[in-house]
């Protein structure tokens, strides 16, 4: 094979690994964003932060709120409730932010798996 | 309220699915903390006790119940190890309506034993308002983006029977016995919902009981999906190249039309659904080593 074409096709390899491992890094994320309370089943996101933050604010401290499948359900203590999903939210994200450095910055296939030489 | 994941495991000719799921079992135990349940036969534990010991796999599972094996019931499947080999297999499935009499939680998480659990992400499933949850939206390691199949290209949504949750309810009691009733009629279901394969699939039959449970519809579904975002498919042209280390997989995933041509992709802390089965078969010793020191 034409060593320029090898190049080109090693190089959309490495593309498409890069991409895939990216892509199981943010739904893994995603996985670890979800949160059960009280049986339902909720999406940590900044709008649900806010929201509770605002509740909060208003000295809410019981509510209900429509969970990932629109189900309503009751949370009785708002503010502990904020606060672990706070805390989630960071250690997911921050977790998130190492594997994506990780990946984004290595420059072969070897590499984005962190493969060894001898394997 | 008692928890726990049952398991289903009846060896065929090559496979040892006991081995398999006392692998899983101590993967279970590793990541989602709760007790395991496993069904089997007589020939199947008999030849896991004489391989591996018998304090060994007690040591994996709280719960063993020998059922009867209907030796009547044939069903063959083609068992792929990636594109270049597939054997035709006697694949023993015929008993998975019996999950909800059997399971002796009162939460259970039903999973096939090549659902290798690598997180705790099932966890979100306890304490759920849902009676029951299967998953339809998958993904698999060599694609970019989340999807659903169906049934055939005519028919309904495809529902995942390798990963089950359900509460003794009469919603779940329900689905069981609907699915009881599919099996014995699947001559005639598979006519109705348009699919052309005659090996008993319990994806099929549970996708067609969750259709019926909907009111014959697949709007609005009164049985929802797991608390994941999809459920992680290795399919059976991919192969496993290596066990890192706790929760940490890398496998050899086919390319998309193009057979022969892999990517790697590396699996860490994501619970995935290894369907080559003879490549989880190499590497159940591995496993077991890994992590029965962890537990």
């Amino acid at each position: 094979m034409e060593e320029r074409l090898q190049k080109a096709l090693e190089f959309a390899n490495y593309r498409q690994t890069l991409n895939n491992q990216l892509h199981k890094a943010k739904i893994k994320t995603e996985g670890m964003l979800t949160f059960a309370k009280c049986g339902g089943s909720f999406k940590i996101s900044q709008e649900l932060i806010c929201f509770l933050d605002y509740l909060v604010r208003n000295k809410i401290t019981k509510q209900t709120l429509l969970d990932s499948n629109n189900t309503p359900v009751e949370i009785s203590d708002i503010k502990e409730f904020l606060k672990e999903i706070t805390t989630r939210y960071f250690e997911v994200t921050n977790d998130y932010l190492q594997e994506y450095q990780t990946v984004k910055k290595a420059r072969s296939v070897k590499s984005i798996l962190d493969i060894k030489e001898d394997e | 309220m008692s928890r726990g994941v049952l398991m289903f495991a009846h060896n065929n000719a090559e496979i040892d699915y006991v081995k398999i799921a006392c692998a899983n079992a101590l993967m279970v135990k590793k990541n989602l903390n709760v007790p395991v349940t496993l069904v089997t036969d007589s020939g199947s534990i008999n030849w896991a006790k004489e391989i591996m010991g018998e304090n060994f796999i007690n040591s994996c599972f709280e719960n063993i119940i020998e059922v009867d094996r209907d030796y009547t019931f044939k069903n063959t499947r083609n068992f792929s190890d990636t594109s270049f080999s597939t054997k035709s297999l006697q694949f023993y499935n015929a008993n998975h309506w019996q999950a909800y009499d059997l399971s002796p939680y009162d939460e259970t998480l039903f999973i096939d034993v090549d659902y290798l659990i690598m997180s705790s992400a099932l966890n979100n499933c306890w304490g759920s308002n849902n009676d029951v949850m299967i998953n339809h939206t998958i993904y698999s390691p060599g694609e970019s983006t989340l999807h659903s199949k169906n049934v055939d290209d005519m028919s309904i949504a495809l529902y995942w029977a390798t990963v089950i949750y359900f509460r003794k309810s009469s919603l779940a009691e329900h689905l069981f016995s609907i699915v009881k009733h599919i099996q014995e009629n699947y001559a005639y279901y598979r006519d109705l919902y348009y699919f052309t394969s005659s090996m008993f699939r319990n994806d099929h039959a549970f996708s067609i009981a969750v259709h019926m449970l909907n009111g014959f519809s697949n709007n609005e579904p009164v049985i929802k999906e797991l608390p994941i975002p999809g459920m992680l498919m290795s399919w059976d042209t991919d192969d496993i190249k290596s066990i890192n280390g706790i929760n940490d997989i890398t496998l050899y995933t086919e390319k998309i039309n193009q057979k022969g041509t892999y990517l790697l992709s590396r699996i860490k802390n994501t619970d995935i659904h290894v369907m080559n089965k003879q490549a989880v078969n190499r590497h159940t010793n591995r496993l077991i080593e890994l992590y029965r020191d962890t537990v």
